[in-house]
């Protein structure tokens, strides 16, 4: 009866301890590897992302500057999003399938900067140079802009230059047209004041020579040897007294 | 008080009597031009004397000579200077019914020099000012375009970045020293004709021609709109000025009074010069407008108006001017500040709303004391709105670069400056109107051209000539003629000119006579403040701000101010020594006017004698009209 014992609890442990230790075990080692793996992939990423990295580049974010009271909060949504937009530009610039797991954001600060490093989806130890990233970014600038209600001056990024947008220059300059009325104004004006100053001296001179002539009708009219004298015509005449004796005048 | 006055025989027979004044008033025979009414007499004299010295003059001396405190001098010199020698002009004039150089020749044929000196300084200021019309100009057609072209840089040629040029200094600066004057570094550099500044010189010559072009019968209209329209303007924009941030602070700074520099003496110089050149006197403009009134007019009503007007309009000026000041120093104080709280936010990585100016200071402090080393590098300015109110500026420094930049921070810009510039455009034109009546009476008198040419023709030709002459003013260095014109050709040959006109007045026409002749025109004597000033207070006031000026002018070092690239301390403007050969100009246009009194007179004398001797057995005598020997004054 001993022996039977000793034989099944042996064939127990042949038969389901040594394969349940073995899972343990291999699902131990399993943990394990992947602890290691994480860890080994986030102390590779620190190892590029990091203030002063050659590989990265700083973002300084201004939402108050830009939206006022009408800011939303930078949580990790907002995080997120900016993650998928610059995969989204690194997909348009280089034509490679690149993922949000492919752009790692590191020290963060409340003043809402931080950096970023872009890596490659097939390797996560190889982060990809600045210059690429650099075109990426400048390619898709006014889309990024867009995506936050920001623009060049509250969504900056450290080390890419916005391009200016060049100014348009008017076909004809301004202050000409201006010119050109003013002066037109100016010789109508001058024309006009002429113009009426010849009549208003054509109807002077017309006016004197009228007057003129009515001076002289009525001196010539009655002047011999320079003394004028009144024609009877005009004039009633005067009763000569003496011809006419009043009786109340001579009483002798 | 003394009452001698100099022999003057021949005296009656210059000037017309009362009867014949009279005679001439009711018959109306004089084909002497008359005002339509007396309002235009009244806007002719107001514009003349408000000019743009009003406006970009008064308001700097107001600040930077003790603000409110300012006033004393200004209103005591105005009562005891301005006002007595405007009362002298108008009466006479009215009197002798003649422009400059008729009225002195009429009081004394060897005073013939004072008219002609009138007219010379009225030639020469009447050339520099219009071209700073012209720049008016130029800022007005370029105001009908948004952004306004002096609101930010241009760029370079490959549009990768900003004029470095600009850049160092300020768009604003960079406009009118470069794209306006393109100014060259010094007086000696020529250069060429600026081709936009020379279509807006024909554009002012050409404006003032047709508002002349028939003396006071056209100007008469003209000035109803250009004497109008800048109270318009000035009050919109105190309004305008009123609304925006930052404007009481600099009218308080502006009227804060300093008391203390009442007793410095360059205060009551400048507001005693200030006076006098605001007035317009001695151009013989003002003789020459009142000529044409009837000859009963109160001119002595006219004068205290026109002297308050006057006054009046220079305070309210400056309040306007410092209202924007002080919205633009404001402007530049918070941007100052912002700038500051940036870099730290920035360079400390803050939340962006932690820092703001309420704990500004402690958090510096605080930021100082932690790491300097940072805060060091991050090269902070000191914001202080005192300093940035205090930085007074004055002349076409004001009006186009501080002005200009305080509207390009307004909205609607382009109208406000459409508004600004064209008011500026009817300042400068109304005292224009004096100018040119001061050059082209004298010369009708002294008859400088054949009698039948018509007066639309003269006018064209002496502005003509001065249009060519002002070529000078739209060359690379013209800016730097136009500040040396500014600053010798109107200064010393006015007060040598005003003394002369008080002093021959007084004690060569006679005081008495004088006084007799006001009473007959307005029906009392003038009173003893009119006497006590003519006499005495106001010749001993100009002559002694004549000497203190020449002692200053002559002893001061003959300096420009220039604007060049390669200054060190640019943008600030580099004081350079000017060329020997500038202080002959200067004698010439200090010189030349001034001694056409004594060498006219001189001249005169000297050919009277040499004519004495020729005819001895002459007797001059006039005919008399007589019949039968009977001589009948009827006929």
């Amino acid at each position: 009866m001993n022996e039977n014992i000793k034989q099944s609890s042996l064939w127990i442990i042949h038969r389901c301890a040594f394969p349940i230790a073995r899972m343990s075990f291999g699902i131990l080692l399993l943990a394990f590897n992947l602890f290691l793996a994480t860890e080994w992939g986030a102390t590779a990423v620190s190892h590029f992302c990091f203030k002063g990295s050659p590989y990265a580049h700083k973002v300084r974010i201004s939402l108050n500057a830009a939206l006022g009271d009408q800011a939303y909060v930078w949580d990790e949504c907002e995080q997120f999003y900016f993650q998928a937009t610059v995969a989204y530009g690194m997909r348009k610039s280089m034509n490679k399938p690149f993922n949000v797991s492919d752009v790692h954001i590191c020290a963060e600060t409340k003043r809402i900067s931080f950096y970023f490093v872009v890596t490659n989806s097939s390797d996560l130890s190889k982060p990809l140079p600045k210059t690429a990233v650099e075109e990426a970014i400048r390619m898709v600038r006014p889309r990024f802009n867009n995506a936050f209600s920001l623009d060049d001056r509250t969504l900056e990024f450290l080390g890419i230059e916005p391009t200016l947008a060049p100014h348009s220059e008017p076909s004809v300059m301004v202050w000409l047209i201006v010119f050109g009325v003013i002066m037109g104004l100016i010789v109508v004006g001058l024309i006009a004041i002429t113009i009426i100053g010849h009549r208003d001296k054509i109807k002077k001179t017309r006016a004197s020579k009228e007057r003129d002539e009515e001076n002289e009708d009525k001196s010539l009219s009655g002047i011999e040897n320079g003394i004028s004298c009144n024609p009877l015509d005009g004039t009633e005449g005067h009763k000569n007294e003496a011809l006419y004796p009043d009786d109340k005048l001579t009483q002798l | 008080m003394p009452r001698f006055s100099l022999p003057n025989p021949g005296l009656e027979d210059r000037i017309p009597s009362y009867e014949e004044l009279e005679k001439r008033e009711t018959e109306e025979v004089d084909d002497r031009p008359k005002w339509d009414n007396k309002a235009q007499y009244m806007l002719t004299c107001v514009g003349f004397c408000v000019g743009l010295g009003n406006v970009w003059r008064f308001p700097y001396l107001c600040q930077s000579h003790g603000g409110g405190a300012f006033m004393i001098p200004f209103l005591i010199l105005l009562v005891f200077e301005g006002v007595p020698l405007l009362h002298l002009e108008f009466a006479i004039g009215q009197r002798l019914r003649k422009g400059s150089v008729g009225v002195w020749s009429s009081i004394h044929p060897y005073l013939k020099g004072m008219g002609i000196a009138s007219m010379l300084v009225s030639f020469l200021i009447g050339l520099y000012y219009n071209s700073i019309i012209a720049l008016v100009l130029w800022y007005i057609f370029n105001s009908f375009q948004e952004p306004l072209p002096w609101s930010k840089c241009p760029m370079t040629a490959n549009n990768t970045g900003f004029v470095d040029e600009c850049v160092r200094s300020s768009p604003v600066d960079y406009y009118w020293y470069r794209e306006t004057l393109n100014i060259s570094t010094s007086i000696n550099d020529s250069g060429t004709i600026q081709w936009w500044l020379l279509l807006c010189l024909i554009c002012a010559w050409a404006v003032l021609y047709v508002c002349t072009i028939r003396g006071i019968e056209t100007t008469g209209k003209a000035v109803y709109i250009t004497s109008t329209l800048p109270y318009l303007v000035l009050t919109i924009f105190l309004i305008r000025g009123l609304t925006l941030k930052g404007s009481v602070d600099g009218i308080i700074f502006l009227f804060t009074p300093k008391v203390e520099e009442l007793t410095n003496p360059t205060t009551w110089l400048d507001a005693g010069a200030q006076v006098f050149y605001s007035f317009s006197l001695a151009f013989g403009g003002l003789i020459s407008f009142s000529s044409y009134n009837s000859v009963h007019n109160n001119c002595e009503r006219d004068a205290v108006i026109i002297s308050v007007i006057n006054g009046f309009t220079s305070v309210y000026a400056a309040t306007v001017i410092y209202s924007i000041i002080g919205f633009r120093a404001t402007e530049q104080f918070d941007a100052c500040f912002d700038n500051n709280i940036l870099s730290l936010t920035n360079a400390f990585d803050l939340a962006e709303t932690s820092l703001t100016r309420g704990n500004y200071d402690e958090v510096l402090q605080y930021l100082n004391s932690t790491s300097p080393d940072i805060v060091n590098k991050l090269d902070l300015k000191t914001c202080d709105l005192q300093n940035l109110l205090s930085q007074g500026v004055e002349g076409t420094g004001l009006a186009f670069i501080v002005f200009t930049e305080a509207i390009t921070k307004m909205p609607i810009s382009p109208l406000w400056s459409i508004l600004f510039f064209v008011m500026l455009f009817c300042l400068g034109l109304s005292s224009m109107f004096g100018n040119i009546e001061g050059v082209l009476v004298p010369v009708e008198d002294l008859k400088l051209f054949p009698k039948n040419w018509p007066k639309e023709l003269i006018t064209g030709l002496i502005c003509l000539v001065c249009f060519f002459l002002a070529f000078i003013f739209v060359i690379n260095s013209g800016n730097y003629w136009l500040a040396l014109f500014d600053t010798y050709a109107g200064s010393i040959p006015l007060l040598i000119i005003a003394f002369c006109e008080m002093v021959a007045v007084v004690y060569i026409y006679g005081i008495d006579r004088f006084n007799n002749d006001i009473e007959w025109m307005i029906g009392h004597k003038p009173n003893i403040f009119w006497q006590a000033t003519w006499r005495v207070i106001s010749p001993l006031i100009m002559l002694v701000i004549f000497l203190f000026y020449l002692v200053i002018k002559v002893s001061e070092e003959l300096t420009y101010i220039t604007w060049d690239p390669d200054y060190e301390n640019f943008p600030n403007l580099a004081e350079v020594l000017y060329p020997g050969w500038v202080s002959a100009v200067i004698v010439l246009l200090a010189g030349v006017p001034s001694l056409a009194i004594p060498c006219t007179a001189l001249f005169l004398f000297i050919r009277n004698r040499c004519r004495k001797d020729d005819e001895r057995g002459l007797v001059p005598s006039a005919s008399v009209a007589s019949v039968n020997g009977i001589i009948n004054n009827e006929i």
